[in-house]
């Protein structure tokens, strides 16, 4: 559960504040929502990718003014954190929305399946316990909250 | 906010550009059950696919043998057997010896031998050659031709046309014109292969599949499939890239 990072916190505390459980649950309830709305997978595409675009806009609102994280070094890694979950939980319906915008463009769509399924298969595991783990050490001491009380 | 906006509705009118180009790849779905019946699926590594009308399909991700049909969703169940047929256009970069292949899936009824008179179950066929030619394929495909009729034509390796069941009560044949070969769009580098698949409308959600191999040389394939059931009906292109 994002939340501001005290001086005071242990690691497993700030580690647990680095992950926005919340806002996976906002991904993963507007999806379910949308899908049972959108009866053929086709029709959930778009849906589903403009909702957790809407989400992903609205996080940083979200983290400023609802969990109050005035840390902004914190608040961008929340927002990336919830990028890489999006991609994971919507990868299917990310890949056709990418095949349509790439062709449009008049550009070949070939890599498009393979790169968003590795994407998705190899980020939340390389974020979650790499990344994470490096941000947090590197950014220690500054995502530190100093208005927030211990 | 108001960037966001701009930049969805930007994505949006490029999306609605896309359709019609044949710039589009298979494009995955996460549940296969749901789709609208009638919907031509690619299945590869146990994921399922939709198609555009034009496609390009990389052998490198697809593999050289695409799996492609229909999802067995009807709402009921029925008693009759039905089927559909299909008819593949390969082009390749190189002569073929063959130009004309047929393939038949499980469980239909017909004449196992150019002799035999009654109607029995008879075996799969993965890719019998017709060794004739497009001329005699075409006048043997008359509107009045059956199975029995068809058992016959020169260059035939064994009968290949046959009923849905042992009653007789819906042939291959049905659709002549389906069958019919246009000897213009044939050329040395073609094969045609047609294809039957018998199945039973029924809510199973069985995948009704049938094989196209685009091996090393293949260039694009169009796509061809009919029957009673208008929802399976449609035309397709492929092109393959490496």
């Amino acid at each position: 559960m994002p939340a501001p990072i005290q001086s005071s916190d242990t690691g497993l505390d700030r580690f647990s504040k680095m992950l926005p459980a919340d806002v996976t649950a906002a991904f993963i309830s507007t999806k379910a929502s949308l899908v049972s709305a959108f009866q053929t997978p086709q029709q959930q595409v778009y849906p589903v990718v403009i909702g957790f675009f809407i989400i992903l806009c609205l996080s940083p609102f979200y983290f400023r003014y609802v969990t109050k994280i005035a840390n902004r070094w914190h608040r961008y890694f929340l927002v990336g954190t919830s990028a890489v979950f999006a991609i994971s939980l919507a990868n299917v319906q990310l890949a056709s929305f990418l095949i349509d915008a790439i062709a449009a463009l008049k550009l070949p769509t070939e890599a498009v399946n393979p790169a968003v399924l590795a994407m998705s298969a190899v980020l939340p595991i390389l974020w979650t316990l790499l990344i994470s783990q490096i941000a947090l050490s590197a950014l220690s001491d500054k995502a530190v909250d100093p208005g927030a009380q211990a | 906010m108001k960037r966001c906006v701009i930049l969805v509705s930007f994505l949006l009118a490029l999306c609605s550009e896309a359709w019609g180009e044949c710039l589009s790849s298979p494009k995955p779905i996460e549940d296969a059950r749901a789709v609208s019946l009638g919907t031509l699926l690619l299945s590869a590594s146990g994921r399922y696919y939709v198609l555009d009308p034009c496609v390009r399909i990389s052998r490198r991700q697809f593999g050289s043998r695409l799996k492609l049909g229909f999802m067995n969703n009807f709402e009921k169940a029925d008693t009759e057997a039905s089927f559909y047929s299909a008819k593949s256009k390969r082009t390749l970069t190189l002569d073929q010896t063959t130009h004309v292949s047929l393939v038949r899936t499980p469980g239909w009824f017909g004449y196992l031998t150019t002799s035999d008179k009654e109607v029995q179950s008879i075996p799969e066929i993965r890719g019998d050659p017709f060794r004739g030619t497009i001329e005699q394929w075409n006048s043997a495909h008359a509107p009045d031709s059956g199975p029995k009729e068809l058992r016959n034509i020169p260059g035939l390796i064994r009968p290949w046309h046959a009923f849905v069941d042992q009653g007789q009560s819906l042939a291959s044949s049905v659709d002549p014109q389906f069958w019919q070969i246009d000897a213009a769009d044939m050329t040395s580098k073609t094969i045609v292969t047609n294809y039957i698949i018998r199945f039973t409308p029924a809510p199973t959600n069985s995948f009704l599949d049938f094989d196209i191999y685009i091996q090393d040389g293949v260039k694009s394939v169009d796509l061809t499939t009919a029957s009673q059931i208008e929802a399976f009906s449609g035309v397709r292109t492929f092109i393959i890239v490496p």
